[in-house]
């Protein structure tokens, strides 16, 4: 057989293309019920901070809208979204089958980066259209965009933890610029872990939930036991390279005035941002391969 | 490799050219062996049936000429490349009918699935997409999910030949569909091959439905072949032979040829024989049984014969 009876391959700009199209229809539908969400959401806090009458029905922390990126449910909002579009991403892909994806003349793991790939611009596209969408609507209802306080640093974070915080230093903070990128970091992170499970897994729900169960469970009998160093190495996770890295404001046990362990710096974010989208891309890149082993 | 004293009929095609070929294909899944040291030959140009039972390594054996399941051992090599190495290459110059019926995604309209196939496929031939999808009668802005288990097979047809390609793997190709869709497929089919040049290999454990199409005949068991060969091949020398036999009688000492099945009572017998006509009806007679009729099988009954042999023997 000669080579010219061979097909021709696409161009892979053309399966990049059509990657970003049949992403962005696949996800069209959870994409428009967010905007609904988002656009009801906004209608109500421009309202609420327009009309007395709403005023009085709702407490005063709703007047005013403070929007700082970092801040829950910001955050929160934009890893979720991050976890969970890859199963709208990869829906209707029989990925251990015959799948259509797999049956074109692509390359299996090129392929499977591409269709990754165009879901991480949808997502940096999404978290963008709502990130003006929230900002135009703090600036519409008279809000505040990042924040501007004094912030107490507590010197001795155990002592803080056991209800006598100490000595207390005062510092000035303002939101800084690279916390306005924090969200779509955050997300691509969970992005890549959530798609190395969908591509590693048949059934990627099932392990999720299994590994939280189970890490929460080591944790339990840690706990109980007294374990210190799993106890150590679960605070590690949490406090140094997990989502509470950025959020390390407390309430002390016994009360009053919200104290802060740690001030986030960029070295921090880019330090931390650097391993979990390196530990996302390994995950994606060892992933995308088992498909074609099958 | 398929040992050729355990294949029934023989397997070597000779010299070629072939579009397709394996040796000494393996793949197993778990304690399963699927592909059993497997040599197949596809000749260039031919519509080759692979016949078997469910589980035969039938689908097993497409899936791995697409590159889709990677073999353990052995060699590949579909229009001159192996899938496992250039399985990109390879699936450009395959229109592919998978066994599941189920098509693209559930959520895109089968318009949007012929513009999809099309992106990847640059010799799309859109008008000859649009004529297959008119004369099938296929409704573009149907969505995947709401079509039958018919309209999916014939959606997976107009995907499989609007680009022409050089070669058609057909996954039961006409399971599922009614005897009406099932005719106007294989006459679609029949026209494809006579418009392009095409080697088509064809799965099926419902061989009738194909048989007016074929030209050479695989027949596989157990991840084995039990014989390969052209069809012509096949009937004239896959013979059944119904004697008379007188009573206790012990049977022929030399035949002349391979028994592939015997069946009969009493002292009428029927031999499905492997071999040269005239040879087998004297070792017949000689051995004192007269040879009432003889007759070849059709591609159905040749694989039914061999399959059954197999199981009895």
């Amino acid at each position: 057989m000669t080579d010219s009876k061979v097909g021709r391959i696409p161009a892979m700009k053309a399966v990049w293309t059509e990657q970003l199209r049949v992403v962005g229809l696949a996800i069209r539908r959870e994409a428009a019920l967010a905007a609904l969400a988002l656009a009801l959401g906004s209608l109500a806090v421009i309202a609420i901070s327009r009309l007395p009458v709403l005023q009085a029905i709702f407490n005063e922390e709703m007047h005013q809208l403070v929007f700082d990126p970092a801040e829950p449910p910001w955050g929160f909002v934009a890893v979720l979204a991050g976890l969970l579009l890859p199963l709208v991403v990869w829906r209707g892909e029989r990925r251990f089958g015959d799948t259509p994806l797999w049956s074109m003349p692509v390359d299996h793991r090129r392929h499977a980066l591409l269709k990754v790939a165009a879901g991480w611009v949808w997502l940096l596209a999404i978290l963008g259209a709502g990130l003006v969408c929230v900002t135009l609507t703090t600036l519409t209802s008279g809000g505040v965009l990042g924040v501007d306080e004094v912030r107490l640093l507590v010197l001795d974070p155990a002592g803080a933890a056991a209800g006598t915080p100490g000595a207390v230093e005062s510092v000035n903070w303002t939101t800084p610029w690279w916390e306005w990128a924090l969200p779509f970091t955050s997300a691509s992170a969970a992005y890549l872990v959530a798609s190395t499970l969908v591509l590693a897994t048949a059934r990627p729900l099932v392990w999720a939930v299994g590994v939280w169960v189970v890490g929460m469970g080591v944790l339990g009998i840690a706990d109980l036991r007294d374990i210190g160093w799993i106890e150590r190495a679960g605070d590690f996770v949490a406090w140094y390279i997990g989502a509470d890295s950025f959020t390390r404001g407390m309430q002390l046990p016994t009360g009053g005035t919200e104290v802060w362990t740690l001030l986030p710096t960029i070295k921090m974010w880019m330090a931390l941002s650097a391993i979990w989208l390196s530990v996302g891309l390994a995950g994606v890149l060892g992933a995308s391969g088992r498909a074609r082993n099958q | 490799m398929t040992d050729t004293a355990t294949a029934t009929l023989p397997i070597d095609l000779g010299s070629g050219p072939f579009a397709v070929t394996t040796r000494g294909l393996a793949r197993r899944f778990g304690s399963v062996r699927a592909l059993d040291g497997l040599d197949l030959q596809v000749p260039e140009g031919a519509v080759y049936v692979l016949v078997g039972p469910n589980g035969a390594g039938k689908s097993t054996l497409i899936r791995t000429l697409m590159g889709l399941v990677r073999y353990q051992a052995g060699a590949v090599s579909v229009l001159g490349r192996d899938p496992a190495d250039r399985g990109a290459e390879v699936r450009s110059g395959i229109g592919y009918v998978p066994e599941d019926y189920r098509v693209g995604y559930a959520w895109m309209t089968v318009g949007r699935l012929l513009e999809h196939q099309a992106v990847y496929n640059p010799s799309w031939d859109a008008e000859y997409a649009r004529e297959l999808r008119a004369r099938y009668g296929i409704d573009p802005g149907r969505k995947c999910h709401a079509l039958s288990k018919g309209q999916s097979r014939r959606v997976q047809l107009v995907l499989a030949l609007a680009h022409r390609p050089p070669l058609l793997l057909l996954d039961e190709p006409t399971d599922g569909l009614d005897h009406v869709v099932r005719d106007d497929t294989l006459s679609i089919l029949s026209e494809h091959l006579a418009d392009s040049p095409t080697t088509v290999v064809i799965s099926t454990h419902r061989v009738y439905e194909v048989e007016p199409l074929v030209d050479h005949v695989g027949v596989l068991s157990d991840g084995r072949l039990l014989g390969q060969l052209p069809r012509d091949e096949l009937r004239g020398g896959l013979l059944r032979y119904w004697a008379d036999v007188p009573e206790g009688w012990k049977g022929p000492g030399e035949l002349g040829g391979r028994v592939v099945r015997r069946s009969g009572a009493a002292r009428a017998i029927e031999w499905t024989v492997w071999g040269d006509r005239d040879a087998v009806t004297r070792g017949l007679s000689q051995a004192g049984a007269a040879v009432r009729e003889v007759a070849p099988l059709s591609v159905d009954e040749a694989a039914v014969a061999l399959l059954s042999g197999r199981k009895a023997s």
